[in-house]
C-alpha cells in the first residue's frame, strides 16, 4: 500500500511498492493518457510530473511517489495552460499519430512551468527524452515555442 | 515474495540492510534496477531519506549526499563545474530528475558518465553501517578503491552510502577542468568513451594534473605514475615530451570492440581528446 496525491486528490495505491508507476497509473486508476513506449525510460511515452518535475513513469517503482503529488496528463487538461498548449501543438502540425504528445505535453508543462521563456536550445533540451517517430521534432518545438509566446502570465 | 521497506531515517534504513545482508538491495532514483527488472527478497528505498538528500561544505571537504538527484546537484552552486558539466551530459532531464550520482557510482558501469570526473575530482565514497551499539559507523574508500570493477564496488553486505565527497582542494584554481563524453547522439546515450582532465599551472609550470577515461575498460583508467610524470614539466617542455605522453597513455588504454564502439575508435578519440587537453 503506497499513499499519494493523484491529480490533485489523496489515493492509496493497493499494488505492492516496487510495482511500476505506469502501471499503477494505468491499471489500477484507468488513467490510460500516459503511454507505455518502451518501458525503459528511453522514450518518454509515459512522462508525468511528480512534484511539478518531469518523470519517466515507466522507470519509477511506486515507492517512489510515496506522499509526492504526482499529474498526469488526465489531471492537466482543465487547465489554461494545456488548452493554450493544445490549440498551439494542433496549429503547429505537432501532433500526427499522437502516441508521444501526452508525454510531450508533460514535458512543455514542465519546461514552461521552470523557464517561462525558454530558448529555442532550451525547449530541444528540455524535450530530448521524448522520441516522436512522426514529426521530425520541428514543429513540436515551434509549438512550444508559440504556446510561450502566447501564454504570457500563463506560467 | 518481495519485501518493501520505507525506512524514516538513515539508521532504520542500515538496520534492515544489517538484518536482511545480501538479501536486500537499495533503490534510490530506480532508474538502473526499473528497466534491468531487478528485484530482491528485501527491496529498501531510500526515496524518503531527506537527510541523504543535502549538499554541504564544511571547511575544506564537499559532501554530497547519496539521494541527491542529478537535476539537484546540476543546479548546485557548491558543486564543481566541471561534475556539473558530466552530469548535464547524462540520459535527458527525466532521468536527470530521478537518477542519483550515488546510484552511478554503486551501479559501477564501466559506461558510467560521472564516473571520470568523480576520479579526477579525488572523490571519496562514505559507506556506513549500523554498529550493535544502534550508532552509524562510517568508513571512507577513494573512489578507485571503492569500485572495483563492471558492477562490482567495495560495499560490505551490511552497507549503504551515504555520502560522495571531494576535496575542495582537488577543483580549486584550477587553469583547465574538462569533461567530455562521446555518444551516438546527445541525449539518452550512453558513453561510447569519456575523458576527464583537470590541471593546474603556475608560473608556466604544471603544478597538478589529473587525467582519466571512462568505457575504455571495466573501471575508469587514470595512471597515478603518468601523471607525475607530467607534472613539474614547464608548458615548453609539455609540447615536446606531448607525442611520448601520448604513447604512454596508447599503451596503458586497452579498450574493446563491442555494440557501441570498436576499440580502434575509442583509442583514437582518446588520445585526441588528451593531446586537444594537453594543448595549453
Ligand atoms: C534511459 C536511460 C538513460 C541513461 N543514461 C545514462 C547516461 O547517459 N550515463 C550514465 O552514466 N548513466 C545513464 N543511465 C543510468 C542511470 O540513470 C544512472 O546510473 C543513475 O545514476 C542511477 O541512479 P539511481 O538513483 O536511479 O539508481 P538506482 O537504480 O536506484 O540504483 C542503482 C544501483 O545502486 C544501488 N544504490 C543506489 N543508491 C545506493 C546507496 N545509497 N547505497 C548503496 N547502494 C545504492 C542500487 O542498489 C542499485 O544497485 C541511464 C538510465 C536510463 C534508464
Ligand atoms: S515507456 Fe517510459 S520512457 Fe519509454
Ligand atoms: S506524433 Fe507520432 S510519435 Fe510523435
Amino acid at each position: 500500500m503506497v499513499e499519494f496525491t493523484l491529480n490533485g486528490k489523496n489515493v492509496t495505491s493497493q499494488q505492492p511498492p516496487h510495482t511500476r508507476l505506469l502501471d499503477v497509473l494505468r491499471e489500477e486508476f484507468g488513467l490510460r493518457a500516459t503511454k507505455e513506449g518502451c518501458g525503459e525510460g528511453e522514450c518518454g511515452a509515459c512522462s508525468v510530473l511528480v512534484e511539478g518535475m518531469l518523470w519517466n513513469s515507466c522507470v519509477t517503482p511506486l515507492a517512489n511517489v510515496r506522499r509526492k503529488s504526482v499529474t498526469t496528463l488526465e489531471g492537466f487538461r482543465d487547465t489554461e495552460r494545456y488548452r493554450l498548449l493544445e490549440q498551439c501543438f494542433s496549429e503547429a502540425g505537432a501532433v500526427q499519430c499522437g502516441f508521444c504528445t501526452p508525454g510531450m505535453i508533460m514535458a512543455a508543462e514542465a519546461l514552461l512551468s521552470h523557464n517561462p521563456w525558454p530558448l529555442e536550445a532550451e525547449i530541444r533540451e528540455a524535450i530530448s527524452g521524448n522520441l516522436c517517430r512522426c514529426t521530425g521534432y520541428n514543429m513540436i518545438v515551434d509549438a512550444v515555442r508559440r504556446a510561450a509566446a502566447k501564454g504570457a502570465g500563463l506560467w | 515474495m518481495v519485501t518493501a521497506c520505507m525506512p524514516a531515517s538513515v539508521a532504520e534504513a542500515l538496520y534492515m540492510k544489517k538484518k536482511a545482508g545480501e538479501r536486500a538491495m537499495f533503490v534510490a532514483g530506480g532508474t538502473d534496477i526499473m528497466p534491468a527488472r531487478q528485484t530482491a527478497p528485501v527491496m529498501i528505498y531510500l526515496q524518503g531519506l531527506h537527510d541523504l538528500s543535502r549538499v554541504s561544505r564544511s571547511g575544506t571537504v564537499l559532501s554530497i549526499g547519496a539521494g541527491c538527484s542529478y537535476t539537484q546537484l546540476i543546479h548546485d552552486e557548491l558543486i564543481p563545474l566541471v561534475l556539473r558539466e558530466a552530469m548535464q551530459s547524462i540520459a535527458a532531464p527525466a532521468i536527470r530528475n530521478a537518477g542519483t550520482l550515488a546510484g552511478n557510482v554503486c551501479r559501477a558501469s564501466p559506461a558510467g558518465d560521472t564516473l571520470p570526473v568523480l576520479h579526477v575530482l579525488e572523490a571519496v565514497v562514505v559507506a556506513g553501517h549500523l554498529a550493535d551499539s544502534g550508532a552509524i559507523v562510517e568508513r571512507r574508500l577513494a573512489i578507485e578503491k571503492f569500485i572495483l570493477g563492471n558492477r562490482r564496488t567495495a560495499l560490505r553486505p551490511e552497507e549503504m552510502v551515504l555520502a560522495v565527497e571531494i576535496p575542495c582542494s582537488s577543483y580549486e584554481n584550477l587553469t583547465k577542468m574538462q569533461s567530455c563524453k562521446v555518444g551516438g547522439r546527445k541525449a539518452q546515450a550512453i558513453a561510447k568513451l569519456s575523458f576527464a582532465g583537470i590541471c593546474r599551472v603556475k608560473a608556466d609550470v604544471l603544478q597538478d594534473v589529473r587525467l582519466a577515461f571512462g568505457a575504455v575498460g571495466p573501471a575508469v583508467v587514470r595512471s597515478r605514475e603518468l601523471e607525475k610524470k607530467i607534472q613539474g614539466l614547464t608548458l615548453t617542455e609539455l609540447a615536446d615530451k606531448k607525442n611520448d605522453i601520448l604513447n604512454e597513455y596508447a599503451a596503458l588504454l586497452q579498450p574493446l570492440d563491442d555494440q557501441r564502439s570498436t576499440a580502434a575508435y575509442r583509442r583514437q578519440v582518446c588520445l585526441s581528446l588528451l593531446e586537444d587537453y594537453l594543448t595549453l
